[in-house]
C-alpha cells in the first residue's frame, strides 16, 4: 500500500480513508455523519477536481492561508448537516474584513470530522491544502494549537453556522477566543464552520506540524485495509509510532452509562478492562471528551496528550467510543503526539492536569 | 505479662471493630491482622507517594476525586507497603473493589467526612492500649445483654472474626463453632476455664488463634475472660428454667394421677378402667403422649436413698432426650419416669434402642431402669409406671447401668421395696456389734444363704460354695453378734435385716463373683 | 398461555419474492416444515403447510411470525419506484447549497423520491427554534402537492426528536388538503442524524402501501388456514410486531432477516450468549447474541447504502472461518430453517435513542424512568404480554463537545409474547 498519491493530491476516492483516518485521532467521533460527509465531498470533489495537498516548504513563504475546523459537537453537525457554503462563507468573511484574498488552506486540526472542513474549503476555493495543522489531533479548546504557542493569534475568526447566520470574533488574547465563541455555537445551532488563525505559509513552516494531513490519510487507507487486529496495529505502528498497552475484555462502563453509578452527569465516563494476557491488569480509561488517561492496576500509563485509541479485536477495526459493551475485546493503543506538547508548558495546558487528572504524565517521570 | 511490654499497635480487625470504623463498608480486607501503626489524611493523590508502610491511609478533596484517583492512589498505596486505603462510597465502584483484590490491599468504604475519621483514627492507632480498653468495655456491654449461651459465643464469634470461638463443656461442643475445637495447622488453641455456680468446672471458652500471633492470643484470651460472668448468667438461667419447667412437670403429671383415679403413693385403690379416663386436653399442650398405648420407664439411683439433685435432673433430661425430644422426663420423688406412647403394645424396638443409648449415662451416674408394661390410656400409664417403678428397684441387685423389665420381675419385687436405709439403722442400733464386726459380710452372708435354704447348712454351703463347717463356724459367729436364728419369733426380722443389710453392704449372695 | 391439553407450538416464515421457508418450534425443538415438491407459492400455502405440521405433531399453533423484510427490500431495491409516488420535505433553516446535501447519499434511498422541498424551519437538538416555520412557503408547498402525483410523504425537521411542532404543523398543513395523504414522520422513530432519519422516513412511506396489501394478505390467510393462532411480523432487531403495526411502521420490518438468522442459530445451538459467524455471498460477517436477544445498532443495512435509525443487527465483517476466535459458532444448519427457527422463537422487543439535557443526578434518574417508561409502552403496544416488558440495556453516555450534561439515552426493551386472544387489528399512527 503506497504513501499519499505521488503528485500530492486529494482525491474524491481518498474520502472514505480520510474519514477512517479522522476517526484515528479522534474516537469520540461515531459514524453518524459518515454517509452523507463522504458521499457529498466525494462528489464536490469529483465536480471540483482533486485538491492539491502541499507541504508549506513548497509554496512560497508569503501565501496567505487561514485554516479551518468544524466547531461543536458532531451530534448536532448529523442532525442539521450544512448546505453547503458555511465553509466557503466563512473565508470570505474573514478575507472580506482583512481586505484581502487566501490563497491556500490548512486544517486547524487534522482529526475527526475537522479535517474535512479545509478539504471542502479548498475545493470550492479552488486553492491547496496545505499538509500541515496546528494540533496533530484535537484538542478541546482552539487555542491548543501550535500556532498559539508560536505567537499567532487565532482571531479575527468567522463561525458560519448552518443556519445562515455568522459571528465574527476578535479578541486581544487567545484564551478568550473560545470562551466568546463557545455560546455562540450553541445558537448557531450546536456547530459551525470555523475560520481561524489567518496567517502566512512562511509562518506555518516554523508554527505548524508538517505532513499530519498525509499522515492521517495514510492511517486511514492502513485501517481501511485492516483484516486482522495485530496486523493491523503493526501497520499503523510504523505510520503513527503506536504501541499496544494491553489487549482485555472490558468489563465495566462506569459513571454515565452505568445508571446506579451517577452522581453529577458532568462527570466523564470510565472504561474498565481486564487485561487477558501479559500482567492481567486492569486497565481503567478515563473519557473526557476523548480518552484522556489510561491507568494499568492504578498507576497512569498514557495521559493526554498522547493518543488513545480503542480497536475492536475480532472486527479489526476502530472501536468508537459510544458503542463499547461490556464483554468485548479490545487492544488499547498509545500513539505519541507531536514532541513539543511534551513541554511543561504545552503538558500545562493540554496535559491530564489540564483534564482534572492531577497525575504527572507518564512521559515525564 | 509484663507491664513494661510496649502495647502492640491495632489490628486492622481490631480497628474495624472500634468507632469510627465500626460502620464502614468492607470493600476488600486481604488480611485482618495486619497491623496499622499510623493515620495519613491524603488530599492529593501526590501525597500517598509520600506514605510510610503500615499507614492506614484515607482520601479526600483532590484525592477523591474519581475512580481514577482512587486506582491511582490504590496503586501508590501498595506500592508504599500501606495497611489500608479508606474512600468515600460513592467514589469507589465495583472495578476499585477488582483492583483493590488484584493489588491485594484492603479497601474501605465510608459515609462520614474523611477528615473527622482521621482524627477519631489517629487517637485509637497512636494509643492502642486505649483503644483496646474501649473495645473491651464494648464488649463487655455487648455481652451483658446476652442471656442465652447462643447469644453469648455469637457476640464472642462476631467480636473475634475471623477467630473461631466454641464453648466446650464435658468435651463436647455445645455452643459456638466447632472449627474453634478442632486441631488445625498453623492455629494455636487459647483456653479459658469456666465455672459453674458452685465453684466446680463446668466447661471451657476455646479459640483457635493463627500461630505465633501472641498479641492476638493475648487478647482473645482477654476477650474470652470476659465472657464468663454472662455464661454464668446464661447457664443459670437455663437451670432455673429447666427447674421451672421440672417442678411445671411434676404437677402436671400429678394431676393426672389424680385425674386417673390413682393413689400418689401406694394405696388402696384398684385403678378405673380405661375407657372412663380420658386423656386431657391440656397434656397434648406439653407435648405429652398418653392416649394410646403406653409403656413407662422409671430411671432411679444405684442405692436407694442417693440424692436425686437439680443439676442431675438437667443432665439426664439433656441425655435422655437427645433422640428422643418428644419423650417427657418427669421427676418423681427419688427418681424419674419417662414414657413412650404406641399405638403397638409390642413395638419395643424405639425403647430398646433408646435404653441402649442411654446406658452410658446410666452407667456414669450410677442409675438403674426399669421398664413397665405396656398399657393403654391414662390410668394404664400410671400402672406402667408403678411396674416400671417396681422392676427399677429389683434392677439395683444387678448394678449401675442395670435394665430390669417388669415382664420377668415376679414376687421377689416385692424385695425391691425395703427402706435398705432404714433397715441399716435398726441393725446399727440394735445389732451393734454384729455392724462393728471386722468379719460382718461373711457372716451375714451365711446367715442369709442359711435362712434362704430354709436352715440347711449343707445347701447354703453348695449355694455359697464354701464347707459346710464354714457355714457352721460363721452361723455361729453370728449367734455370737446377736443373730438368733433359733427364735421363731425373730426368724423373719432376721431374714429380712440379713437381706437388706447384705444389699447394703454389697454382699454376694451366691458363689459368683461380687457384684462389681 | 392456553392451558387446553395439547401443547403449544410456534412456527416462523421467510417469504421471499419467489420463495419460502417456514419452520415449527415445538418445546424448544425445532423442525423445517416441508412446503411441497413445487416449493410453496404464495402465503397461503405456506401458512396452511404449517398448519398441517403443526396438526401432525398433535400440537396447536399458537403464534405464526413472518418474516417479510425480503419481500420489501426487494421491492425497494427493485420495484418500481413510480408505484408510490413519494415526496420528501425537509424542514430546515437554509435549503441545501451543494445538490449533493439536497440529496439522500443513497441512491437506493433517492430513487424511491419523486420530488424533494425545503421548507424553512427548524430546531436544535435540545428542542430550541432555529428559525421559524416559513408559512409561505408551507402554504406554496401544499399547493405544489395537491396538483402533483404523491400521495406519500416523509416530513423530516431537523431537532424534530426533540421538539415534533414543526413537523405537526407541516403534517397539519398537508392533510387539511390532502386527506388521503400518508403521511411518516421523522419524530415517529427517534434516532440521531438527519440523514438517517430522511432515509427511514422515506422508506417507511414509501414501503407502506406495499406493507399493508402484504399484512392484509397474511391476516386474511391466517383466518382462512390457521384460525386461532396469532399473526406477528419480524423486526429487525430480531423482535416482532404486531400486524397492524407492522403495516404502519414497514422500515421496522427491515433487515429482520440477518437477526432472525442470529437468533435462530443461538437457539438451535443452545446458547443465550453467543458470537456468530454466518455466511454471506459478499464474505463472512459475525453478529452477536446476549441474553437471547441480538445485539443491534442503528447502522446501515447492508444494499441499502446509507444508516437508519431503526435498530438492526450490528454485523461485522469476519475475516474467515480460519481466524475464529474461541467461542465462535457458525452455524451448519439450512441458513432459511435458522431464519424460521429465529422468527419462531421470537419476542416483542422496542428502542429508543434519544438525546436530552441532565441538570443534576435527580433529573437524570427521572429522564431515565420517563424513557424507560415509553419504551416499555411500545414494547407492550408490539405484542408483549402486559407486565412482562423489561428493559434489557440502558446506556446513558455523555455526548462530547456539547452543553454540559447532554446525554445519550438509549433503552431496549423486551418482553414475553402474548399470544392469548387475536387483538383487533387498529390502525394506529404511530
Amino acid at each position: 500500500m503506497s504513501g499519499v498519491d505521488p503528485d500530492g493530491s486529494i482525491r474524491a476516492e481518498d474520502v472514505t480513508a480520510l474519514y477512517e483516518g479522522a476517526k484515528f485521532y479522534s474516537p469520540a467521533v461515531g459514524d453518524a455523519s459518515r454517509t452523507w460527509l463522504t458521499s457529498w465531498v466525494a462528489e464536490l470533489l469529483d465536480r471540483n477536481g482533486p485538491v492539491a495537498l502541499v507541504r508549506p516548504e513548497a509554496l512560497p513563504p508569503s501565501t496567505t492561508a487561514i485554516s479551518l475546523c468544524i466547531i461543536g459537537s458532531g451530534f448536532a453537525l448529523a442532525d442539521l448537516p450544512p448546505a453547503g457554503d458555511e465553509f466557503a462563507l466563512a473565508v470570505e468573511r474573514v478575507a472580506r474584513l482583512q481586505r484581502t484574498r487566501f490563497e491556500a488552506v490548512y486544517p486547524l486540526a487534522a482529526a475527526t470530522v475537522s479535517s474535512f472542513a479545509p478539504v471542502i474549503a479548498a475545493a470550492q476555493l479552488g486553492v491547496p491544502l496545505v499538509d500541515a495543522d496546528g494540533m496533530g489531533r484535537t484538542y478541546a479548546l482552539i487555542h491548543h494549537t501550535t500556532m498559539h504557542l508560536a505567537g499567532v493569534a487565532p482571531t479575527p475568526l468567522v463561525a458560519q453556522g448552518p443556519t445562515g447566520e455568522s459571528v465574527l470574533v476578535d479578541v486581544l488574547t487567545a484564551p478568550r477566543a473560545d470562551r466568546v465563541l463557545r455560546a455562540n455555537v450553541d445558537t448557531l445551532g450546536g456547530w459551525a464552520a470555523l475560520a481561524a488563525y489567518p496567517t502566512t505559509v512562511g509562518t506555518l513552516r516554523h508554527a505548524a506540524l508538517t505532513g499530519t494531513m498525509s499522515r492521517l490519510l495514510e492511517v486511514g487507507r492502513v485501517l481501511l485495509g485492516g483484516n486482522d487486529a495485530d496486523l493491523l496495529e503493526q501497520r499503523l505502528g510504523a505510520v503513527t509510532g503506536c504501541r499496544r498497552i494491553g489487549r482485555g475484555r472490558i468489563t465495566g462502563l462506569e459513571h454515565l452509562s452505568r445508571p446506579t453509578d451517577v452522581t453529577i452527569p458532568t462527570h466523564p465516563s470510565s472504561v474498565v478492562v481486564d487485561e487477558v494476557d501479559g500482567r492481567r491488569r486492569q486497565l481503567r480509561i478515563e473519557l473526557r471528551s476523548e480518552v484522556v488517561a489510561v491507568l494499568a492496576d492504578g498507576e497512569l500509563v498514557a495521559a493526554a496528550p498522547d493518543v488513545v485509541n480503542l480497536v475492536d479485536v475480532s472486527r479489526a477495526e476502530l472501536a468508537t467510543l459510544d458503542s463499547l459493551e461490556p464483554g468485548d475485546l479490545v487492544d488499547v493503543l498509545v500513539s505519541p503526539a507531536g514532541d513539543l506538547w511534551y513541554s511543561p508548558e504545552a503538558l500545562a495546558m493540554v496535559g491530564p492536569h489540564s483534564h482534572g487528572i492531577t497525575l504527572d504524565h507518564p512521559g515525564r517521570r | 505479662m509484663s507491664r513494661h511490654r510496649p502495647a502492640q499497635p491495632l489490628t486492622l480487625s481490631e480497628l474495624l471493630r472500634t468507632d469510627p470504623l465500626r460502620a464502614a463498608e468492607v470493600a476488600y480486607v486481604p488480611d485482618p491482622l495486619r497491623v496499622v501503626e499510623r493515620v495519613v489524611l491524603a488530599e492529593t493523590v501526590e501525597r500517598v507517594r509520600r506514605v510510610t508502610p503500615h499507614a492506614v491511609v484515607l482520601l479526600h478533596a483532590e484525592a477523591a476525586t474519581g475512580g481514577w484517583s482512587l486506582a491511582a492512589a490504590l496503586h501508590l498505596a501498595w506500592e508504599r507497603n500501606a495497611s489500608a486505603v479508606v474512600v468515600p462510597r460513592q467514589v469507589a465502584g465495583a472495578s476499585s473493589a477488582a483492583l483493590a483484590q488484584r493489588l491485594q490491599m484492603a479497601l474501605l468504604l465510608v459515609d462520614d467526612d474523611p477528615v473527622d475519621l482521621a482524627l477519631g483514627l489517629a487517637g485509637h492507632v497512636t494509643a492502642p492500649a486505649s483503644a483496646r480498653a474501649a473495645r473491651k468495655a464494648r464488649v463487655a456491654e455487648r455481652l451483658a445483654e446476652q442471656a442465652t449461651l447462643r447469644g453469648v459465643l455469637g457476640v464472642l464469634n462476631d467480636e473475634l472474626a475471623p477467630v473461631p470461638v466454641a464453648l466446650v463443656v464435658g468435651g463436647t461442643v455445645t455452643a459456638g463453632r466447632t472449627a474453634a475445637a478442632r486441631d488445625r495447622d498453623g492455629t494455636d488453641r487459647v483456653t479459658v476455664p469456666v465455672d459453674g455456680a458452685d465453684g466446680r468446672a463446668w466447661g471451657q471458652l476455646v479459640a483457635a488463634v493463627p500461630a505465633g500471633g501472641s498479641e492476638t492470643a493475648v487478647q482473645a484470651a482477654a476477650v474470652l475472660r470476659l465472657a464468663r460472668p454472662s455464661l454464668l448468667a446464661a447457664w443459670a438461667h437455663s437451670r432455673l428454667e429447666s427447674g421451672a419447667s421440672a417442678a411445671h412437670e411434676q404437677a402436671a403429671f400429678a394431676l393426672l394421677r389424680r385425674q386417673s383415679g390413682q393413689p400418689a403413693e401406694r394405696g388402696e385403690h384398684a385403678p378405673r378402667e380405661a375407657s372412663d379416663v380420658e386423656a386431657p386436653a391440656w397434656s397434648t399442650g406439653l407435648g405429652w403422649r398418653v392416649a394410646g398405648v403406653n409403656r413407662a420407664v422409671w430411671i432411679a439411683p444405684g442405692q436407694p436413698g442417693d440424692e436425686v439433685p437439680d443439676e442431675l435432673t438437667h443432665l439426664l433430661r439433656a441425655a435422655w432426650q437427645r433422640g428422643r425430644p418428644d419423650w417427657p422426663l418427669v421427676v418423681q420423688g427419688e427418681g424419674w419416669t419417662s414414657w413412650y406412647s404406641g399405638r403397638e403394645p409390642a413395638d419395643v424396638t424405639p425403647l430398646r434402642r433408646s435404653l441402649a443409648d442411654f446406658a452410658r449415662t446410666a452407667t456414669a451416674h450410677r442409675l438403674v431402669l426399669g421398664v413397665g408394661r405396656a398399657h393403654e390410656g391414662v390410668p394404664g400409664l400410671m400402672r406402667s409406671v408403678a411396674e416400671a417403678r417396681l422392676a427399677a428397684q429389683v434392677a439395683r441387685e444387678e448394678g449401675p447401668g442395670a435394665v430390669r423389665w417388669f415382664d420377668g420381675v415376679g414376687a421377689t419385687a416385692a424385695l425391691a421395696w425395703l427402706p435398705v436405709g432404714d433397715l441399716a439403722q435398726v441393725a446399727e442400733l440394735c445389732l451393734p456389734e454384729l455392724v462393728a464386726a471386722h468379719d460382718r459380710e461373711a457372716v451375714v452372708g451365711a446367715v442369709l444363704a442359711v435362712l434362704d435354704c430354709g436352715g440347711s447348712l449343707g445347701r447354703a454351703a453348695e449355694r455359697l460354695g464354701v464347707h459346710r463347717n464354714t457355714v457352721l463356724t460363721r452361723v455361729g459367729r453370728g449367734r455370737a453378734l446377736g443373730l438368733a436364728l433359733d427364735d421363731a419369733d425373730q426368724r423373719l426380722a432376721l431374714h429380712v435385716l440379713c437381706h437388706a443389710l447384705a444389699t447394703r453392704w454389697g454382699v454376694a449372695t451366691t458363689g459368683s463373683a461380687p457384684p462389681a | 398461555m392456553d392451558p387446553r391439553s395439547p401443547p403449544g407450538a410456534s412456527a416462523g416464515v421467510l417469504l421471499r419474492p419467489r420463495g419460502a421457508a417456514a419452520a415449527l418450534v415445538v418445546d424448544g425443538r425445532a423442525a423445517p416444515v416441508a412446503l411441497g415438491p413445487a416449493g410453496a407459492s404464495g402465503p397461503r400455502s405456506v401458512l396452511a403447510a404449517a398448519g398441517a405440521a403443526a396438526r401432525a405433531q398433535g400440537v396447536l399453533l399458537d403464534v405464526v411470525t413472518v418474516d417479510v423484510s425480503a419481500v420489501l427490500l426487494d421491492a425497494v431495491l427493485h420495484g418500481d419506484a413510480a408505484a408510490y409516488p413519494t415526496a420528501a420535505v425537509r424542514i430546515v433553516p437554509r435549503p441545501a447549497s451543494d445538490p449533493a446535501l439536497g440529496r439522500s447519499p443513497a441512491a437506493a434511498v433517492e430513487r424511491l423520491v419523486a420530488q424533494r422541498f425545503t421548507v424553512s424551519g427548524g430546531h436544535d437538538l435540545l428542542g430550541h427554534e432555529l428559525c421559524p416555520l416559513d408559512r409561505d412557503q408551507l402554504a406554496r408547498l401544499c399547493e405544489t402537492l395537491r396538483r402533483g402525483e404523491a400521495r406519500h410523504l416523509a416530513i423530516v425537521a431537523a431537532g424534530s426528536q426533540a421538539q415534533p411542532e414543526h413537523e405537526r404543523a407541516v403534517a397539519d398543513a398537508v392533510q387539511a388538503v390532502l386527506p388521503g395523504c400518508d403521511i411518516t414522520a421523522g419524530s415517529e422513530f427517534g434516532g440521531q442524524g438527519l440523514a438517517a432519519r430522511e432515509a427511514t422516513a422515506v422508506l417507511n412511506s414509501w414501503l407502506r402501501p406495499l406493507a399493508r396489501s402484504v399484512v392484509d394478505e397474511l391476516e386474511q390467510a391466517v383466518a382462512d388456514v390457521l384460525p386461532g393462532t396469532a399473526l406477528r411480523v419480524a423486526r429487525g432487531d430480531g423482535g416482532h410486531l404486531l400486524p397492524a403495526r407492522a403495516a404502519e411502521l414497514p422500515a421496522a420490518a427491515l433487515g429482520a432477516t440477518d437477526a432472525m438468522e442470529l437468533r435462530g442459530a443461538a437457539h438451535l445451538a443452545g446458547r443465550d450468549d453467543v458470537r456468530l459467524v454466518l455466511r454471506r455471498r459478499s464474505g463472512a460477517v459475525s453478529g452477536h447474541v446476549r441474553r437471547g436477544l441480538v445485539v443491534v445498532r442503528s447502522a446501515q443495512l447492508p444494499d441499502i447504502g446509507v444508516e437508519l435509525v431503526v435498530p438492526t443487527a450490528a454485523l461485522a465483517h469476519h475475516p474467515g472461518a480460519a481466524d475464529r476466535t474461541e467461542g465462535e459458532l457458525a452455524p451448519r444448519e439450512d441458513p432459511d430453517l435458522t431464519v424460521c427457527v429465529g422468527a419462531a422463537t421470537s419476542r416483542p422487543t422496542s428502542w429508543l435513542d434519544e438525546v436530552a439535557v441532565i441538570g443534576s443526578a435527580a433529573e437524570l434518574d427521572r429522564v431515565r424512568s420517563e424513557v424507560e417508561r415509553r419504551a416499555t409502552a411500545i414494547a407492550t403496544a408490539n405484542g408483549a404480554r402486559p407486565g412482562t416488558a423489561h428493559v434489557v440495556d440502558l446506556s446513558v453516555v455523555a455526548v462530547p463537545y456539547s452543553p454540559s450534561g447532554t446525554v445519550r439515552i438509549r433503552v431496549r426493551v423486551a418482553g414475553e409474547p402474548d399470544t392469548g386472544a387475536r387483538p383487533e387489528p387498529a390502525r394506529s399512527t404511530r
